[in-house]
């Protein structure tokens, strides 16, 4: 429960600097892999809506992409054996689809400076996540 | 656990496919009630940021304004009588008058100023500028009066260290000079100097000027002290005439 308000605490701090490094969708990521599937949810759903209302462009955009974004990766959590290099590379897939999906959705601007910071600093930010929520450093499961 | 998740899953994307087929107008007005309660705490934390920031901009305005008022009242202390000297009154009344001559022989020794007997102007009458004191009405016309200043040659006044409340007489010899202090009194250069009120003529209480110096000399008793006088004789265009309304003009 502590480790929920947590990463809704660490979501709204994050979002004004969203627009800068997509940290929002690490958190979700980390929240995906680490956390219940229905929590995983219902917290996808919280990043979608808040990222609508604080960057606008359409109401339900952002929040539908990364609800089904969300399902299709804890769908495919299972076959995946996530140690530090293939969850670097799920996100990276995961947030390339998700812009992706949101341009051809809402045609949002592709930022390629966000990406490579996005991608650059998911690392630090999930060992992070991982010392703080689990006390450990990110390792194999 | 399977299950409920697909069924959670078709409810939170059928919420939030909902605003994606409402009109523009409902969507924005969908959006704009969410964000009130939703983004809550960015709504404070800006309220706060930008609270600080005109309070802040605020300060420094005002510290502008401290600052300007400062130099504004220094500049006007230089023209009031009442802030540069220790006049104490309490059946005195000053009347302003201009200075419009001097005499030849003794630029700074006497003044021509334009009151007389016809504005309650008698001889003996205290005579101030607005940094302090002057000299006294030596004699009196109609329309105008001659004013004996503290830089005539033989002037005196009686006076008093006010720091250590030594008496003494200034009196303006080749210098203007604090006599009558012993050795062994305590004065200090930079002592404010004021009338002491020991005459009939100068109320108690005008600064007269500082001391600027301190030597000794031959004299078995005293010491000479010298005084920088207040007023900037050669200065002056307007003064202030001490009219005392408890005395009548007989006094001498």
């Amino acid at each position: 429960m502590i480790r929920y308000l947590l990463y809704l605490l660490a979501l709204y701090l994050s979002l004004p600097f969203n627009n800068t490094v997509e940290v929002a969708l690490m958190i979700l990521f980390f929240v995906i892999i680490k956390e219940d599937p229905r929590f995983a949810l219902i917290f996808a759903f919280t990043v979608g809506l808040l990222t609508d209302l604080y960057y606008p462009i359409r109401l339900g955009a952002s929040t539908i992409v990364y609800i089904t974004l969300t399902q299709l990766l804890l769908y495919l959590k299972r076959f995946l054996v996530l140690n530090p290099p293939t969850t670097i590379a799920t996100f990276t897939v995961l947030y390339l689809v998700k812009t992706a999906a949101l341009n051809i959705f809402v045609a949002a601007h592709i930022d390629a400076v966000r990406i490579i910071l996005t991608i650059l600093i998911f690392p630090p930010i999930a060992f992070l996540l991982d010392r703080i929520g689990f006390g450990i450093w990110m390792k194999k499961q | 656990m399977r299950r409920q998740q697909i069924l959670l899953f078709i409810l939170l994307f059928s919420i939030s496919a909902t605003p994606i087929f409402l009109s523009e107008n409902a969507n924005l007005h969908l959006a704009r009630h969410l964000s009130s309660f939703l983004l809550f705490p960015f709504r404070i934390t800006t309220a706060i940021v930008e609270y600080l920031a005109i309070s802040n901009a605020r300060i420094e305005k005002l510290e502008k304004d401290v600052n300007q008022l400062r130099l504004e009242n220094a500049a006007l202390k230089d023209r009031l009588v009442v802030d540069t000297t220790h006049f104490e009154s309490n059946s005195y009344t000053l009347l302003k008058a201009s200075v419009i001559g001097r005499d030849p022989l003794d630029i700074n020794g006497y003044l021509y100023i334009d009151k007389g007997t016809s504005h309650g102007i008698f001889e003996n009458q205290t005579v101030l500028s607005v940094e302090g004191f002057v000299g006294k009405i030596k004699h009196v016309g109609a329309s105008s009066s001659i004013v004996e200043t503290i830089e005539k040659q033989g002037f005196t006044v009686s006076a008093i260290d006010v720091s250590t409340g030594i008496h003494g007489i200034v009196k303006k010899q080749e210098n203007l000079m604090f006599l009558y202090i012993r050795h062994d009194d305590a004065i200090s250069v930079g002592d404010s100097i004021s009338t002491s009120g020991m005459s009939e003529i100068f109320p108690k209480g005008i600064f007269v000027g500082s001391v600027h110096a301190i030597s000794e000399s031959e004299d078995m008793f005293f010491k000479n002290v010298y005084v920088t006088p207040a007023a900037q004789i050669n200065r002056l265009v307007s003064v202030y005439i001490i009219q005392d309304t408890s005395v009548s003009p007989l006094r001498d």
